[in-house]
């Protein structure tokens, strides 16, 4: 269990490596990659898809909440922690069924791969769209608070379109 | 109209603010990310209304300053990569503007400077996807004589997709060469006596390329309400899945043969 721990925080900055995180972020999102796969793990005897669905909603607070507080896109801590949880092996196990004349288990990896990504997609969208309330809290804020003020000017355009006469 | 000149830069401000979209849509921002950055940079150098509207393969942007003037513009996205660097970048220049008042000039040539900025070298990336691909196998419960040859494939593949992208091939052939890769040193390796869990080894390999970013792109799309674009980034994220499975598991199924 620790080795796997472990081994989702180094996936963790791998990726964010991949994706071109900046170096400073990433303490924090290897960190909210092992907290989500511990959860995973926790919950894995009770059952998969909780363990699933719970450690991507987890991934998914914590990165929100990273986010707010480093002043950085959320993307940049959930995007890296989620991968350990991705159902990769199904979806090729499912494939390689089906490839080779085998039916009822390329059913059964099939429905394993939608139901492990639809956890995913579950705990995702229950906290990003909780979300959405602070966001659009946001952006009405600095509405009214941008339309109170002068605007930066810019020097009149080089090509302007001269109004017809 | 009565003719009377304005004295804002309408076309200027406008090539800002699209650039600045274009940048992170390029990059992997999700879709609201982008139309809220253009609306910032547009009402900061004081267009009075900014309408705004952004799939993974074009923004639309329409701006009216206070004389009535209304300037519009459509970018095509051809390429979308993931350099969450330079999306970061941008969200700092926006929330910068409404502090500090910069420039134009100032914005457009800080804007092309986040657009060459690179973080990590293809030296840096290839070690690290290969230290990724050998966490998943221990992650997967395999030795550490597997973990070296997740070592070794998770670098070859990485840098094979690498070098096929840089040539220009399509999104799903390299994925599905990609896979078929994957399943090759996965049946080599063990073949070859160093590693034991061919299975172990395909499937850790194959997650390099899993297309995480895209699926958690479509999810807070959908959940924030922009549906065009979450559902098409989710059908992106199942054909790429899709592909890079297939390749795999082709190659398998002809080697078991």
């Amino acid at each position: 269990m620790i080795i796997g721990i472990a081994a989702a925080a180094v996936v963790t900055v791998a990726f964010s490596i991949i994706f071109q995180v900046n170096k400073s972020h990433m303490p924090f999102a290897a960190l909210n990659g092992a907290l989500g796969y511990a959860i995973y793990l926790l919950l894995l005897p009770v059952n998969i898809y909780a363990g699933i669905l719970a450690g991507s909603a987890a991934i998914a607070l914590a990165g929100e909440l990273m986010a707010r507080w480093r002043r950085a896109p959320a993307t940049l801590f959930l995007v890296a922690p989620l991968i350990p949880l991705v159902p990769g092996g199904d979806i090729y196990q499912s494939l390689l069924m089906l490839l080779t004349n085998n039916l009822s288990q390329t059913a059964h990896y099939l429905y394993l791969t939608l139901m492990k990504s639809g956890s995913i997609a579950l705990g995702i969208i229950f906290v990003s769209s909780a979300f959405v309330l602070v966001r659009n809290f946001h952006a009405r804020r600095r509405q009214l608070w941008q339309a109170g003020r002068k605007p930066i000017p810019s020097q009149p355009g080089r090509n302007k379109p001269q109004p017809k006469p | 109209m009565d003719g009377k000149r304005s004295d804002m830069d309408g076309d200027r401000i406008l090539e800002a603010a699209s650039w600045a979209g274009k940048i992170m849509l390029e990059n992997g921002a999700e879709t609201y990310r982008v139309e809220q950055t253009i609306e910032y940079i547009a009402r900061a150098y004081g267009m009075v209304r900014c309408d705004c509207s952004a799939t993974p393969t074009m923004i639309i942007t329409s701006l009216l300053d206070p004389d009535g003037c209304t300037y519009s513009v459509i970018r095509r996205i051809k390429n979308r990569t993931t350099h969450l660097e330079r999306v970061e970048q941008v969200n700092r220049l926006s929330r910068t503007l409404v502090k500090e008042r910069w420039s134009l000039d100032k914005t457009l040539t800080e804007l092309e400077k986040i657009e060459q900025t690179v973080n990590y070298r293809l030296a840096i990336q290839i070690p690290a996807a290969a230290l990724g691909t050998a966490a998943f196998v221990m992650m997967f419960g395999g030795s550490w004589q597997d973990a070296a040859g997740g070592l070794l494939s998770g670098a070859l593949l990485y840098a094979l997709t690498a070098g096929m992208r840089k040539l220009g091939f399509g999104d799903l052939f390299i994925y599905l060469s990609g896979g078929a890769f994957a399943a090759f040193t996965g049946w080599l390796l063990p073949m070859l006596g160093w590693t034991q869990q061919s299975a172990i080894l395909t499937i850790s390999t194959l997650m390099l390329l899993v297309p995480g970013m895209i699926f958690t792109n479509a999810l807070r799309d959908v959940a924030g309400g922009d549906l065009v674009s979450g559902t098409s980034r989710l059908l992106e994220a199942s054909f790429i899945a899709a592909s890079l499975a297939l390749g795999a598991a082709f190659v398998r199924a002809v080697l078991l043969l």
